[in-house]
């Protein structure tokens, strides 16, 4: 009768076995390593690309940021630059990230935004479906047309179904109208680690 | 001989009970193999291509309404691999690849205007491109700035290789010539995942 080790249950050869049945033993303990060390590899690939989708607007888009309904001033997007874990469908909804595995993960966005003017200011929010803003930059501005921001998060989900997506908003006063436009938005999502 | 179905591990035929010792020789060969490769692609992993480049003197001088490209001096960490020579984010082939890159500009200026312009930025230079460096991506982020010092910080996420390189620049608007200040000037990369 074999015997298995203590934690990864590998099989050996006890005493009482037969030298006819060692084959059979040889065979066992090989299909068990093999199935240890092609874990190992599956393990690597998946950390050697995470989870990661890059996606970018580059048409000039408006949003209504006073007074619209819910949602309407979250950026939406047109092209996907790379969607390693099926996070994007653009189809079904052009402003979410999927984030589709439990851990830590890094999301940003850089965006240029036309048309805050007067003493407004305009602030880029990373948030996910449930309530969170993980990233919050701000920028008020006096003098200028176009506002250019960047900003990166790093959170943790438990779960594998959270959404991920970016919103625009102004503040101040002398405000010019309720919409804004962004001329170019690009927004990351991509998995750090285990949690 | 046999061999199993992944990582093709060799086992005898049950009807071959003879040469004990050399079947148990090829497969704790054959396991050696297979767990040395894993050492060495896990370390590769966890040693992502990660590099920190720094200005460690002040950049003086620059001129209003000119982009101004800042050149770093000195590599503050490398790992994974060759990425920059200092004054840029190059890798080199084998490392291309998304990038999540950051800089941060310190700007003094010593007779600052009232609201002027202050504009760190990150450009992606594809210097393969014809006869002439092309800019294939670009970040920006500008602060206005009425006591003449500000830190400006910017990121991004963009493909590199060995012919697309991450560079800062600055821009301004201010009345008289201002200063890029060592040492919190400075620009990271970090490899998110290969050529997808």
């Amino acid at each position: 009768m074999s015997g298995t080790t203590v934690t990864q249950g590998l099989t050996f050869p006890t005493g009482t076995d037969k030298l006819k049945d060692i084959p059979t033993w040889l065979k066992t303990l090989a299909t068990q390593l093999d199935g240890k060390l092609q874990s190992h590899y599956l393990d690597l690939a998946r950390t050697e690309v995470p989870p990661f989708a890059l996606l970018n607007n580059a048409t000039p888009a408006s949003y209504t940021v006073t007074g619209g309904s819910s949602g309407s001033n979250i950026l939406r997007f047109e092209s996907v630059l790379v969607d390693t874990a099926s996070m994007v469908d653009l189809t079904a909804d052009n402003r979410v990230f999927n984030l589709t595995k439990p851990g830590h993960w890094c999301v940003g966005c850089y965006a240029r935004i036309n048309g805050p003017g007067g003493t407004s200011g305009v602030r880029l929010m990373l948030n996910t479906d449930f309530g969170n803003t993980w990233g919050n930059v701000a920028h008020h501005d006096t003098t200028n047309t176009f506002v250019w921001l960047s900003a990166s998060a790093i959170f943790y989900t438990t779960l594998a179904t959270d959404k991920f997506f970016v919103q625009i908003s102004q503040f101040g006063t002398g405000i010019p109208g309720t919409a804004l436009t962004v001329d170019r938005a690009l927004a990351w999502a991509y998995w750090v680690r285990d949690l | 001989m046999q061999t199993t179905t992944y990582q093709k591990l060799p086992y005898p035929l049950p009807a071959d009970p003879g040469a004990l010792a050399l079947h148990l020789q090829q497969l704790a060969d054959a396991v050696d193999a297979k767990l040395d490769d894993l050492d060495t692609q896990w370390l590769a992993q966890m040693n992502k291509p990660t590099a920190v480049i720094r200005r460690n003197t002040n950049l003086t001088g620059i001129s209003a309404s000119t982009d101004t490209q800042v050149l770093m001096e000195t590599i503050d960490k490398e790992v994974g691999g060759n990425l920059t020579s200092g004054q840029t984010i190059t890798p080199d082939v084998g490392l291309e690849g998304w990038y999540h890159l950051k800089a941060q500009v310190s700007f003094n200026a010593g007779t600052p205007t009232a609201n002027t312009q202050r504009r760190a930025m990150i450009k992606v230079v594809n210097f393969s491109l014809l006869s002439a460096s092309f800019v294939v991506e670009e970040f920006w982020v500008e602060e206005y700035e009425n006591n003449g010092s500000v830190n400006v910080t910017v990121e991004g996420v963009a493909y590199l290789d060995s012919t697309r390189t991450a560079q800062v620049w600055v821009r301004h608007t201010n009345a008289t010539a201002i200063d890029v200040t060592a040492p919190v000037t400075w620009l990271a990369a970090t490899r998110i995942c290969p050529k997808v």
